[in-house]
């Protein structure tokens, strides 16, 4: 087992590092340098290329590309041309707060998607239940997410007024300052809003699953053993489990997009709005270091997934 | 040889429960399909008596698990089933789900071919084992744990692998575990469909010796569906042979198997290797069965059979008792003697029926 997690490690190192490689690639492909944006609000000349030499952009390709990793690997991820500070210290305290969405959003979004996929796959076929569930379910897979964000934010803040729908609220200091009530009401939108943008593809999953493993023997075993038919669907559950875990990986990519679009929707300080603000601002550093610090979320995330399904499947084999 | 079970001072507190009746009469599965009406089964009387063992035997397709599934109730909803399975003289068709859940494994237990996956691959076998028993007994995990090693030690596997999970086990091992599930809460009938059909020959031989020895030891009641008649020859004491969802012929293995009254059981014995070690020549019944959704009229084995006459094809025969016990569903009792020794040539089954 731990010769199994060390190994996965290193296969997650190694991932980051192509996504690093990419991205050293992919925004040289872009036209002009970043400095063109500077060229144009009146940097002198002499300024120009101490900024190109201090970003590495200076001699060949494969220099650039040194000096790009010694640099990530010392904890360098450049400038902000619009903060004038280091990409890292502008976006590290944002670290917890889009986690704060993503965790408890997308756990939210499983659970209760799981826990509904068993109802709509138990109940009888062809019956209003499963038709509701499965109708429910692929409509609001349907909306996008800054449609369903928008809507949920009109719902609850701007008619109700029940919630708050706009920025983080007013935090506290230290290592409590997320425990304040005003955090908790500006969270649980935007949370709510992942939860259901998470939640049809758990439930159509599980559903699948489970409908498929009621016709399964050792459900028939089960049930003549003479448990209570909950007990029989757990059973289903349990093991319908397996393939919607194979599939957070690669809705994992997919999820952490609806997390940007929802901290742009919700003006939630996190990786995702900064990055779309750093887009728009052509400003490269915080761009890069957003791209880099989602990716290793997700790379994070395929890896729990990963040692939760050699959990719960037996037959997973750590060698 | 596996060993005795364990002293009784520690074994775990299982309710003693005796050996069932069990009385299906008129037993009628149906299932509306696209093209019709398909009757799985139609009118099905077995009787086994507290500790007597039946085999069920016929072809696949011929309806003999959905009758062990009817018993069961295990058939899915949209399965029509008419008739009575009385079970100690209690209707289990006319059970509310509370009643029949709690006569399931305790009256009635059921050992399924465990090629495939009879067991749930997620969990570990001794789970499975135990939560057979925490459902009816009143005893702690731990309890029904030490009782599901107790039933290891009667099938013969090490009780540590009680901890292992199905895939970790060969097929003759989980058969074994089946068989010791089954056996978990001495439930009065067990009801074994196609136990040994998933092993190889020697896995076969010893499932089926260990099935027997504790069917006899424990003095159950039991029901072994197969389609394998040699089985059923070294296992039971009845015997009920089924064709196109009818018994064709029922009655003591014995008088059954010597002295066959219907053509198609004459047809059956030949179609097995041996039977109390004699050898024969194996010879297959050419053909398949009838058309469930529209059964021909007459004799339902008419199509098949070498020695069929048209009156077969017209009028159905009744069952009809042709010794002590013994029913035959053919028109031609008093031919039967005739009968076998032609069924005994290649050559009567090679050429096509209809003759007479």
């Amino acid at each position: 087992m731990r010769a199994y997690i060390v190994r996965r490690l290193m296969q997650a190192v190694l991932v980051v590092f192509v996504v690093i490689t990419l991205m050293f690639f992919l925004f040289r492909l872009m036209p002009a340098d970043p400095t063109t944006m500077l060229v144009e609000s009146g940097l002198p000349e002499q300024a120009r290329q101490d900024l190109l030499e201090r970003w590495g952009l200076t001699g060949s390709l494969a220099d650039q590309y040194w000096s790009y990793l010694t640099n990530l690997a010392t904890g360098d991820f450049g400038t902000s041309f619009f903060y004038q500070e280091p990409a890292w210290n502008v976006l590290a305290p944002l670290i917890l707060n889009t986690l704060w969405i993503a965790v408890p959003g997308m756990l939210l979004g499983a659970l209760i998607g799981c826990g509904l996929g068993v109802v709509v796959g138990w109940a009888r076929r062809g019956g209003p239940v499963e038709r509701a569930g499965i109708f429910l379910a692929t409509f609001v897979r349907g909306v996008p997410s800054f449609v369903l964000g928008i809507f949920i934010l009109m719902v609850f803040s701007t008619w109700l007024g029940w919630f708050p729908g706009f920025g983080i609220g007013e935090l506290g200091d230290g290592f409590t300052r997320y425990f304040t009530w005003s955090f908790l009401a500006h969270l649980i939108l935007p949370v709510m809003t992942l939860a259901i943008f998470f939640l049809p593809e758990n439930l159509l999953l599980m559903r699948t699953g489970v409908v498929e493993n009621r016709g399964e023997d050792y459900l028939e075993l089960v049930r003549a053993k003479g448990v209570k038919e909950s007990r029989v669907a757990w059973h289903a559950a349990r093991n319908s489990l397996l393939p919607v875990i194979t599939w957070l990986f690669p809705a994992l990519a997919e999820t952490v997009a609806g997390i940007v679009i929802i901290e742009v929707v919700f003006s939630w300080p996190g990786i995702g709005r900064e990055l779309v603000l750093a887009v728009n601002r052509q400003d490269y550093p915080i761009a890069q270091t957003a791209f880099f610090l989602l990716a290793v979320m997700i790379v994070l995330a395929n890896l729990a997934a990963d040692l939760v399904y050699a959990k719960l499947d037996p037959r997973v084999s750590y060698e | 040889m596996p060993a005795q079970p364990t002293a009784t001072a520690s074994a775990a507190p299982i309710s003693d429960r005796p050996p069932v009746s069990l009385r299906v009469s008129g037993l009628r599965v149906g299932y509306r399909v696209e093209q019709g009406h398909l009757r799985a089964v139609d009118g099905v009387d077995l009787e086994v008596n507290p500790g007597e063992s039946l085999g069920l035997v016929g072809e696949s397709g011929c309806g003999k698990s959905t009758v062990g599934k009817a018993i069961l109730r295990l058939l899915p909803e949209d399965a029509r089933v008419e008739g009575r399975v009385l079970l100690d003289g209690d209707d289990v068709l006319r059970m509310s789900a509370r009643q029949l859940r709690q006569i399931r494994w305790t009256k009635l237990a059921l050992v399924t071919q465990s090629a495939m996956n009879a067991l749930d691959p997620v969990y570990r076998i001794g789970d499975q084992i135990a939560e057979s028993i925490v459902a009816h007994e009143d005893l702690d995990r731990r309890q029904a744990w030490r009782r599901a090693e107790e039933l290891f030690t009667l099938v013969g596997i090490p009780q540590e692998r009680l901890r292992d999970y199905p895939h970790q086990f060969s097929g003759g091992m989980r058969q074994r575990a089946v068989i010791a599930m089954a056996l978990s809460l001495n439930a009065g009938l067990l009801l074994a469909d196609e136990p040994t059909t998933a092993l190889d020959s020697i896995m076969q031989d010893q499932v089926l010796a260990q099935i027997q020895r504790l069917q006899r030891e424990l003095s159950r009641s039991m029901i072994l569906v197969t389609h394998d008649i040699a089985v059923v020859a070294e296992t039971c004491e009845k015997v009920a042979v089924m064709y196109a969802g009818r018994i064709t012929e029922s009655g003591p293995t014995a008088a059954v198997l010597a002295t066959p009254y219907h053509p198609y059981t004459m047809g059956l014995r030949n179609a097995f290797p041996t039977i109390d070690g004699d050898r024969r020549e194996l010879i297959s019944i050419p053909g398949n069965l009838p058309n469930l959704l529209d059964p021909p009229t007459g004799c339902r084995f008419a199509s098949r059979c070498p020695f069929s006459t048209d009156h077969c094809r017209e009028v159905d025969p009744p069952l009809i008792e042709v010794g002590p016990g013994h029913l035959s569903a053919c028109h031609y009792p008093d031919q039967a003697a005739a009968f076998r020794d032609r069924a005994a040539q290649r050559s009567t089954w090679t050429t096509d029926p209809g003759g007479g």
